[in-house]
């Protein structure tokens, strides 16, 4: 197994090809460097980029008077002002040029009838339409436009179905990586000074997600084990209305954050309009965690309906039939599957990981030569995300970690990735993907655990469930070790989940411990056993570190360099 | 309810040929019969997940996917057309159905394609 090594030698490694990855490989290009584009999937299809529905947020200014500045002052409210304000700012003053950035792509946007002004969109949270879309289908264009213009680029190499498992660091920083190619079931032994982690969220820890499936945290668990600082590994993200039946689209979101600005009305199963209850006021127009949290206690308070989920009811919206004959994949294809739209029944699905690496405006994370962008990093969104900003985020971090990672790796003598780490990775792999492991197969361990965290983790936690679900987390940890996996090289299939399965134990331990040490609620994360908000003592983000085995746990309070009047949009229960 | 659900609770089980390929015998394709309950048949996709989760982890098949319409790494043949899985309804009156690799790509192992690489 794994008995050759094949050796690749890189300017700059980019690992991941979704909307982060792909941006970060065209600025790398630009300033000369040879880039290497790895994806454990096939470019352009893998990744949770081809999902995005329909906003990228960017303060252009085409629809009203909105301006970048707005743009923050939303991020950081609607985060309950734990997002790092340096990192939000840059976001949003960046967000119009990657715009025009993917325009000059080839993704040519929607825009008013006379051709003059992009069309944006209102969508839940942001004070202006900032929606800059292109229909139920702006993923899909951003990732097109952004491989296409990684074709034009003789210096990028496109590297599909490789699983970059570990990033080899010494005192001087990054010295290289290492992969797997699946298609050949070979070791790369990857020589590089500058390595941009762009490996997406990591949904998959959890049940029921919208995610794609590779979305499994690899990044975060590769940067944590060369050393790296994570920052909010407690906070995470749930859309909160998803479909729950048939079975086969369970978790799929029910994909229109417009759907709540036009009037949707959610009922329980007695027909109670129960947002009413919680928010006489605002109704259904709350953020996507209140929402969440108010439709999984309908849920488990014995309110829900048939398949256990509530009504999401669009027959109060005028413009409905316009939205569903104009997003077939949304609506009409659930019809073909037996849903009737005017009713759905709907529970929360994971959504986005808030959490991650930390990086600072220069997307450089604690490691010198490792730099990260988009899903995988943390606190730019604080403990709530706005629709939109997710892609925004991945288009600006990636311009700005390709070209850091080139200028560092310009500047850097290139040498060999080291033979000793090379095989110590060699040693590790043969314990993640035994050979004559004799116990259950990792299907069956990455469903256990995804079970685990999704009902002791996910949307309502309490201190006792979160112990439960580290304890679970340990024994199933154990429990790998002896994992049983079929005997072939080429495209093991199995063989991808085992390596997955390791980084999500990694993290679903940090996730958890995170929630635990999180005593009060704040958006994203709401404690049964401490419902309160308390700015007083939580106005700070929970960080962690490997050193050796040890996993070191500590805070750090948010500075509030431009926003620092701390004052809530919602009346949320707090100390 | 507008449609019936299209996957019906009880019913026959589902014959589903496959070709496989296995790059490291470098023997010719063959054909695998497996049985896949109701239940779990609505799309193509669902049945291919639940070959390679409950019956056999040794098939090839990709899975780092969208399952919903927009990724387009979901691609096969069914009985003789391509066809992305998770688009792929099953009819309930049908009996048994034939899956192989997507043609127009290189095949890697089983079902998986290089999509780097056309035909
Ligand atoms: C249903 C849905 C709708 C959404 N709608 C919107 C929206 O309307 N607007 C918005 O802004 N955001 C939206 N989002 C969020 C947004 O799509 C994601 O946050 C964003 O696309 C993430 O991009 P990324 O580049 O960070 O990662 P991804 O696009 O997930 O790409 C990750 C890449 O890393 C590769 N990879 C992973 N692990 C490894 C490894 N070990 N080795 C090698 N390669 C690896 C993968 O193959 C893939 O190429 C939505 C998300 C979902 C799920
Ligand atoms: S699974 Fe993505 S298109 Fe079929």
């Amino acid at each position: 197994m794994l008995s050759t090594v094949a050796q690749v030698k890189t300017d700059v490694l980019i690992i991941g090809s979704g909307a982060a990855g792909a941006r970060a490989a065209i600025e790398a290009a630009e300033f000369t460097a040879a880039v290497t584009l790895a994806a454990k999937g096939a470019p352009r299809r893998s990744g949770t980029t081809n999902l995005a529905g329909v906003h990228y947020a960017a303060a252009l200014g085409h629809a009203d008077e909105d301006t970048p500045w707005e743009h923050f002052h939303d991020t950081i409210v609607e985060a309950r002002w734990l997002a790092d304000q340096e990192l939000a700012r840059v976001m949003c003053l960046h967000g119009p040029k990657s715009v025009h950035d993917l325009e000059r792509y080839g993704l040519h946007w929607y825009r008013t009838p006379d051709g003059t002004h992009y069309k944006q969109l209102p969508a839940p949270g942001h004070s202006f339409n900032r929606g800059v879309h292109y229909n139920g289908k702006t993923g899909k264009m951003v990732q097109d436009a952004l491989i296409d213009e990684v074709k034009r680029h003789p210096n990028i190499h496109l590297l599909g179905d490789v699983f970059i498992t570990q990033i080899l660091v010494d005192d001087s920083g990054v010295v290289g990586a290492v992969g797997i190619h699946l298609e050949r079931g070979e070791l790369l032994a990857i020589s590089t000074r500058s390595v941009v982690i762009a490996t997406g969220g990591a949904g998959m820890v959890f049940k029921v997600t919208d995610m794609e499936t590779g979305s499994t945290g690899d990044g975060i668990a590769m940067a944590f084990r060369a050393g790296a600082d994570l920052i909010a590994p407690e906070m995470h993200q749930f859309f909160p209305t998803a479909f729950v039946w048939p079975e086969t689209l369970r978790g799929v979101a029910v994909n229109s954050s417009q759907l709540w600005k036009l009037g949707l009305r959610l009922y329980n199963a007695n027909d109670e309009r129960f947002m009413e209850r919680y928010y006489p006021e605002q109704k259904e127009h709350m953020p996507r965690d209140i929402l969440s949290q108010c439709i999984f206690r309908e849920i488990t308070e014995g309110r829900g309906a048939e398949h256990g989920g509530v009504w999401l009811d669009t027959r109060w919206i005028e413009e409905f039939e316009t939205l569903r004959r104009d997003r077939p994949r949304s609506y009409i294809w659930p019809e073909k599957l037996g849903v009737n739209v005017q009713r759905i029944e709907v529970a929360p699905t994971y959504h986005f990981t808030l959490g991650g690496i930390r990086i600072n405006t220069e997307a450089e994370t604690t490691i010198p030569g490792l730099y990260a962008a988009g899903e995988v990093v943390g606190a730019t969104h604080g403990a709530n995300r706005l629709a939109g900003n997710a892609l925004t985020e991945c288009l600006v971090f990636g311009e700005i970690a390709g070209r850091n990672a080139a200028l560092r790796a310009l500047s850097t003598t290139a040498r060999p990735a080291p033979e000793a780490m090379v095989r110590a990775e060699c040693q590790r792999l043969r314990g993640v993907l035994p050979e004559t492991g004799t116990g259950r197969r990792p299907r069956a361990i990455y469903d256990d655990l995804r079970h685990a965290m999704y009902h002791n983790v996910g949307i309502v936690r309490d201190g006792r469930r979160l112990r439960a679900a580290v304890r679970r987390v340990a024994e199933l940890r154990e429990e790998v070790r002896s994992v049983q996996l079929t005997n072939t090289q080429h495209y093991n299939v199995e063989w991808i989940w085992a390596l997955e399965l390791d980084g999500m134990l990694e993290l679903a331990d940090l996730f958890a411990t995170g929630a635990e040490m999180r005593t009060e609620s704040r958006g994203a994360h709401y404690r049964e056993d401490y419902p309160l908000l308390d700015n007083e003592n939580w106005l700070k983000n929970i960080l962690v570190r490997r050193e050796g085995k040890r996993h070191v746990y500590w805070t750090e309070p948010v500075t509030l360099p431009y926003l620092s009047e701390v004052k809530m949009r919602y009346a949320e229960p707090s100390r | 309810m507008i449609n019936q659900e299209n996957a019906p609770k009880n019913g026959k089980p589902l014959q589903v040929n496959v070709l496989r390929y296995d790059p490291e015998s470098g023997g010719a394709p063959y054909w695998q019969t497996y049985t896949v309950p109701r239940r779990r048949a609505s799309r193509v996709l669902d049945v291919l997940e639940y070959i390679q989760d409950e019956l056999d982890p040794g098939l090839g098949y990709r899975r780092h996917i969208c399952h919903n319409l927009v990724c387009h790494s979901c691609y096969v043949n069914v009985n003789g057309h391509a066809r992305m899985t998770c688009q792929a309804l099953i009819k309930p009156d049908v009996a048994e159905i034939r899956i192989e690799p997507y043609g127009d790509f290189v095949p890697i192992r089983d079902l998986i394609v290089d999509y780097a690489q056309p035909r």
